[in-house]
């Protein structure tokens, strides 16, 4: 029997979606480094980027969502047609790559919340001796090592974390998603604006934002900047990642797309700076020199966010509160957003021919076998973010195609103006979209020249480099591979998820 | 203290971000009581 069509109650629980969606790990350990670095030069030019890449995306992917009501094998695919269905299955995939790994960082932030939580505690109403060594670099290095490689901790703190989300989602989206995120989102918004008010307080946190803030109109001419800011831009606010298809399909039709989308990408970013305004000061005020500070940003964001900033609360008064506060909120981001990309596989699950809790079952099933490796090795880890982090972008190319394909305009009227609050321009649309087209293209071709890795196709033997983290050999071959799988069973997919 | 240049380039992110967001969360607010009515 056909289960009851589920819907979000309101416009503000789908925006809570989106936002739950969109502020995950990355606001708090990408955008602060980055940001860092380049300053206000790099902020301003993130701004653009919203309303260049991330806005369009977006508000294309809520309405196709909206429109169809299904998940986005579905959506993507009725978009395509049958001669370009793989597109479809080709971004379900990258997706759902994430979605495995990203359960593993839920795990860590888990783990590390558990920590801080015991320092607390020690700092409280015992000796604080958790803190003090907190505090000494080589504790610190240790833990984060030991946590990443072949590490059960990690898996079981995973698990837990999976279960958690099955448990969630299975309730459906009313008794679920929405109650979850209705004290997840204000919540995490609250401990960022709490973290920050520490921070600023401390001696020497304004040097944070002057780092933050300066404009320098010379940094304009640098092209990394501009590179940096799309890609950040394009990754944090889950642009292209179909998320935002599949929380549009339990949309009502009556729904607004663009006020709702515009609301979400703004949150988004918001809590991003607020993120930046927490970090920043905090690393500055706890370093002795900016050079100094400016080196730990330069550590990685793993890095970052598990040795650095832990050692750098417990040396601070009051450091296990923040330290707490800090790592509760980093949990909730990501659990926030590792919600919505099982319900993606959920959704298309439920669309083939299982009820919800069949679904969230083999969603977490999947999401434990096929992230195992990620949670037991680093290695693994890392190439897989690479990997599908470049994969968004590809699923950008591919969604610009589509949308570019049916026609720009004739998109915007068919599905985002359908009863839009306010409409935006669509000579606006329409140039964005074929920006993000060629945008796209430029930007996998740039990364993929960085020179990662010291062997980018072939190693010193002249054999194809696959096994190595970072080279393009590994990224083409499992891109290569999603293709075959997308282009082989196109017309299953089709017959299953669209014509059906 | 913050230099000048710091304070300017604060004000004009914050402006455009978080006042963005609070402008879109009041437009949505008035839409919804509109459509209410």
């Amino acid at each position: 029997m056909a289960e009851k069509v589920e819907e979000f109650s309101s416009r503000w629980s789908i925006i809570l979606a989106s936002l739950g969606m969109a502020i995950g790990a990355g606001n708090l350990w990408r955008f602060p480094r980055i940001a860092g670095e380049y300053g206000g030069t790099f902020i301003i030019l993130w701004m653009v980027f919203l309303l260049v890449w991330s806005i369009p995306l977006l508000m294309a992917e809520l309405a196709l969502g909206k429109h169809y009501q299904k998940g986005t094998l579905g959506s993507l695919g009725n978009l395509a047609g049958k001669k370009f269905n793989w597109m479809g299955v080709f971004i379900t995939i990258v997706t759902l790559g994430i979605a495995f790994y990203y359960s593993v960082v839920t795990g860590w932030s888990l783990r590390y919340f558990i920590l801080n939580t015991e320092s607390l505690i020690g700092y409280l109403f015992g000796s604080g001796e958790l803190n003090t060594k907190i505090g000494e670099t080589d504790f610190m290095d240790t833990f984060w090592a030991s946590l990443s490689n072949s590490s059960w901790v990690a898996v079981v703190c995973y698990v837990v974390t999976i279960l958690a989300a099955i448990w969630v989602l299975s309730k459906g989206i009313k008794n679920g998603l929405e109650k979850v995120n209705k004290i997840l989102i204000p919540t995490l918004f609250i401990l960022l604006m709490v973290v920050s008010a520490f921070a600023l307080n401390m001696e020497g946190g304004y040097q944070g934002l002057e780092y933050l803030f300066t404009i320098d109109v010379d940094k304009f001419s640098n092209p990394t900047i501009w590179i940096e800011a799309i890609t950040d831009s394009a990754w944090s606010t889950g642009a292209a990642w179909g998320l935002m298809i599949t929380i549009g399909s339990f949309s009502n039709k009556r729904e607004d797309v663009t006020l709702n989308t515009f609301l979400g990408a703004f949150g988004n970013n918001t809590a991003a700076l607020l993120a930046a305004m927490a970090i920043l000061p905090a690393v500055f005020a706890m370093s002795a020199t900016p050079e100094g500070a400016m080196a730990y940003l330069h550590e990685g964001s793993q890095a970052l966010t598990f040795t650095v900033i832990p050692q750098l609360f417990a040396k601070m008064p009051g450091g296990p509160i923040l330290s707490f506060i800090f790592f509760g909120a980093f949990l909730m981001a990501a659990f926030s957003s590792l919600l919505p990309m099982m319900q993606l596989l959920i959704k298309n699950l439920t669309d083939y021919t299982l009820t919800r809790k069949q679904a969230a079952f083999v969603a977490g099933a999947s999401c434990f076998i096929i992230g195992f490796p990620s949670a037991y090795s680093l290695d693994v880890f890392k190439n897989q973010d690479w990997v599908w982090g470049l994969g968004l972008l590809v699923s950008g190319i591919f969604l610009a195609f589509l949308i570019i394909r049916y026609g720009p305009t004739k998109y915007k009227k068919d599905f985002i103006d359908e009863s839009s609050d306010f409409t935006v321009a669509n000579w606006y649309f329409k140039l964005m979209i074929y920006a993000i087209f060629i945008f796209g293209l430029f930007l996998v071709y740039w990364w993929m020249s960085q020179g990662y890795s010291e062997y980018p196709w072939f190693d010193a033997e002249g054999n194809w480099n696959v096994m190595d983290v970072y080279s393009n050999a590994s990224i083409v071959t499992q891109w290569g591979i999603a293709l075959v799988i997308a282009i082989v069973f196109n017309g299953w997919f089709y017959k299953k998820f669209v014509r059906k | 203290m913050m230099s000048t240049e710091a304070i300017i380039g604060m004000v004009v992110c914050l402006t455009i971000t978080l006042g963005g967001f609070i402008g879109l969360v009041i437009k949505a607010l008035s839409m919804d009581k509109k459509k209410e009515e």
